[in-house]
């Protein structure tokens, strides 16, 4: 039991609980299944692990889920995170300062997902998700994003596979030529009804060559015809017809 | 084509070569000695007993798919296949089957890697600290002061 490469295929059947129980059994047992346990963190205000013990194995967080921002976020240790979802209300920009210092202190990041109704306006945030070197998928549920922060999304989107940006007030910058292609991406969903207009959603499709699967959401009801050529005309580029997920 | 193996004991076995490629350790070997081998493959960290037990495994399992080697966050919920032929198997004393966990990793025989540790987490499953030592026969040797640092770990137990 005392190989690392077997203690991390049975801490994979164990349930939290277990795992901390093991933790607790002697030394070796405690560097074995300490680095399971704190790999995956859920930071509430109702069931949050004590503090203490995730700020001193910040270093084992491999999946960080922050629905509070009443948590004092441990960046200095924290380093290894390739998953980070940030759920909250937002009223204070020092916090959007604190999380995109920890985007910055992340490389191996894969994937970002944000969903924020708050007061300020996640830039700095934002700016710091577009220099993520390793970053692949990017979801964006936000309203009310201004233009700035729409081009640091599509600054990031330049390395994505994967880019979800939805929530009605969305800003566009006012043309897409700053960006000539979005080689990576695999996957785009958008919502259909938003500030962003039809023909710039439809530049952004027409600019991702890779393009897998693409969704548009419609969140109003009635009113919007969609350009059925222009798509057409879009899937013809396509060497294979991509997967429509829920087009309306 | 026939493969050749030597467990550390000195018992040689053959076996088919797509049974023994199960092993990746093997399978890679074959590999760089493509030339027909004269001398039985040594395996020196494998008994007889337990290489027996692997390949019996290997020979009901030569058919099937292999696992990728992703490491899977979400894998701890999906329930991973067993069938009858795997019940039976894992019926051995818990000696015999961490033997076995042994063998199975320094063969890199992955899904008897895997059918393994599942045992052995089903073993220590809700269990207490203080049964998982009595059971294994563990000495809990953390100092005073580690065993306060620990303490919040009891935290999680409430989850």
């Amino acid at each position: 039991m005392d190989l690392p490469e077997i203690t991390a295929a049975v801490a994979s059947f164990l349930s939290l609980s277990d795992l901390a129980a093991a933790a607790r059994v002697c030394r070796s047992w405690n560097a074995s299944f300490i680095p399971t346990l704190f790999s995956v963190i859920h930071l509430q205000s109702f069931t949050q692990p004590a503090s203490e013990g995730v700020t001193s194995h910040a270093d084992h967080i491999k999946r960080l889920h922050i629905m509070t921002d009443e948590f004092e976020i441990f960046v200095e240790k924290c380093t290894k995170l390739e998953y980070l979802f940030i759920e909250l209300y937002c009223r204070d920009p020092d916090i959007w300062h604190q999380y995109s210092t920890l985007v910055q202190h992340n490389p191996k990041l894969k994937t970002i997902e944000i969903r924020d109704n708050g007061e300020t306006l996640p830039t700095v945030f934002l700016e710091a998700v577009s220099t993520c070197p390793g970053l692949r998928n990017l979801q964006v549920h936000m309203h009310d994003l201004d233009e700035t922060c729409m081009a640091f999304i599509l600054d990031s989107a330049v390395h994505l596979e994967y880019l979800l940006i939805s929530g009605l007030g969305n800003t566009p910058p006012k043309s897409l030529d700053k960006w000539p292609c979005f080689p990576t991406m695999k996957k785009l969903e958008m919502e259909f009804d938003t500030k962003f207009p039809i023909q710039l959603q439809l530049e952004m499709f027409r600019k991702c060559p890779k393009l897998r699967a693409m969704t548009w959401r419609v969140s109003a009801a009635g009113g919007i015809s969609i350009p059925v050529s222009d798509l057409f005309g879009i899937i013809d580029g396509y060497g294979s017809v991509p997967d429509f997920g829920q087009l309306c | 084509m026939k493969v050749t193996l030597e467990s550390s004991d000195g018992q040689v076995f053959t076996v088919d070569k797509e049974v023994a490629e199960l092993s990746v350790i093997i399978k890679e070997m074959l590999v760089i000695e493509q030339a027909n081998q004269d001398h039985p493959i040594p395996l020196l960290n494998v008994g007889a007993v337990e290489l027996a037990k692997v390949i019996e495994y290997c020979e009901h399992h030569r058919n099937d798919p292999t696992i990728d080697d992703d490491e899977d966050y979400d894998s701890r919920k999906k329930p991973i296949e067993m069938d009858d032929w795997d019940k039976q198997f894992t019926i051995v004393n818990k000696e015999m089957m961490f033997e076995l966990i042994l063998a199975a990793n320094s063969m890199q025989v992955k899904p008897l890697l895997h059918l393994g540790c599942r045992y052995a987490a089903d073993i220590v499953k809700r269990m207490s600290p203080t049964e998982i030592r009595d059971l294994f026969q563990i000495d809990d040797d953390f100092t005073p002061e580690e065993q306060d640092k620990i303490e919040w770990e009891k935290q999680w137990t409430k989850l």
